[in-house]
């Protein structure tokens, strides 16, 4: 992996992460999970439609199970990069919880809609801070 | 213009990294409304919003699709499904841009083969080949698949649930039979990573 020509192939799939001999079978956790955690998504949106419950669980299981990683190991080159991708796991946490309140056992509506704004809040924190980091880091 | 412009130009200046993360995140984000729940439509509006920037939906596929399939009428999986861009039950349909993105990658593949074939012949082929070579082999196709993988993965499934292999439509068929092809890509690239990252 550490040849230029291997890496000017192969590269995409390693991109970012460190790659000393000690961490890399730590780090290969990171883009394996990052496809199974994808796959566990799509499993329970289109098996588990009507069961809400499970698919919360399952999506809130495999966010927690990422953080912690991410947090243990830090597996990307830069601590700015693996703050990024905490704050991404926080985010999705985040907003799974507040979807609690959009769930049929929150029979408020004026409670469930402003709850919208606030789930909205946090998307777009989340994105104004990749943007102002992007921003930070290109032109500054 | 001005304001996309600016956002081009960032893109393209800004750290890859940083930008595979902000879509990322953006992608688990934007996918929520897949969930079997009502959500308010103030939240609703901002969420299809962004699922077209996180699904890549660049290519008008549905202006340019009924030039080339007509597939069946049909209704989407679920609402959820509906209300997040998968409207159809067909991988063809499901995937949009990527759809067309993965066959511009076949047609270059086959290309390369052939202008390695003639390459051995005349040396304009073998450079002709080198260059694509250099764009084919392998780390965009990688990155396009890890990054494609949740709309991929979804699209799939939901298609091999309503599989048809006896119907008189051939853009079903042929919907069918690149779903069988890409759900070997989904179950193989986390095996292909394994592999790759063991060895």
């Amino acid at each position: 992996m550490d040849d230029e020509e291997f890496e000017s192939r192969f590269g995409s799939a390693y991109e970012g992460l460190k790659m000393t001999d000690e961490e890399r079978y730590i780090m290969l956790f990171d883009p394996i999970f990052f496809c199974i955690r994808r796959l566990i998504f799509s499993l329970t949106a289109v098996f588990w439609g009507d069961y809400i419950v499970f698919q919360m669980l399952a999506l809130g299981a495999c966010t927690s199970v990422q953080l912690a990683y991410l947090w243990k190991y830090e597996p990307l080159e830069t601590k700015f990069m693996n703050r990024m991708e905490m704050m991404n796991e926080v985010t999705a946490l985040a907003m799974l919880y507040t979807m609690l309140l959009f769930t049929p056992w929150m029979e408020n509506l004026d409670t469930r809609y402003w709850t919208g704004y606030f789930f909205v809040g946090i998307m777009i924190t989340n994105i104004s801070i990749h943007f102002a980091f992007l921003l930070k880091n290109t032109f500054v | 213009m001005v304001g996309s412009n600016f956002v081009i130009n960032l893109l393209l200046a800004a750290s890859l990294n940083q930008l595979w993360s902000l879509m990322n995140g953006l992608q688990v984000m934007s996918h929520l409304t897949l969930f079997g729940i009502v959500f308010p439509p103030n939240a609703n509006v901002f969420m299809v919003a962004f699922v077209t920037v996180a699904n890549f939906e660049i290519v008008p596929t549905d202006i340019v699709y009924p030039l080339f399939f007509e597939l069946p009428e049909c209704q989407a999986h679920s609402s959820g499904f509906e209300l997040t861009g998968y409207e159809s039950i067909y991988v063809s349909e499901n995937l949009g841009t990527i759809f067309v993105l993965m066959h511009v990658y076949a047609i270059l593949y086959i290309a390369s083969g052939l202008l390695f074939l003639l390459g051995k012949k005349w040396n304009s082929f073998a450079k002709g080949y080198q260059k694509l070579a250099k764009f084919l082999f392998w780390n965009g196709l990688i990155r396009f698949f890890i990054e494609a993988y949740l709309e991929l993965s979804l699209a799939v499934i939901v298609n091999l649930v309503h599989l048809k292999w006896d119907t008189e439509s051939g853009a079903e068929l042929y919907s069918s039979i690149t779903t069988v092809f890409y759900s070997l890509i989904v179950v193989g690239l986390p095996i292909f990573l394994a592999f790759f990252y063991g060895c």
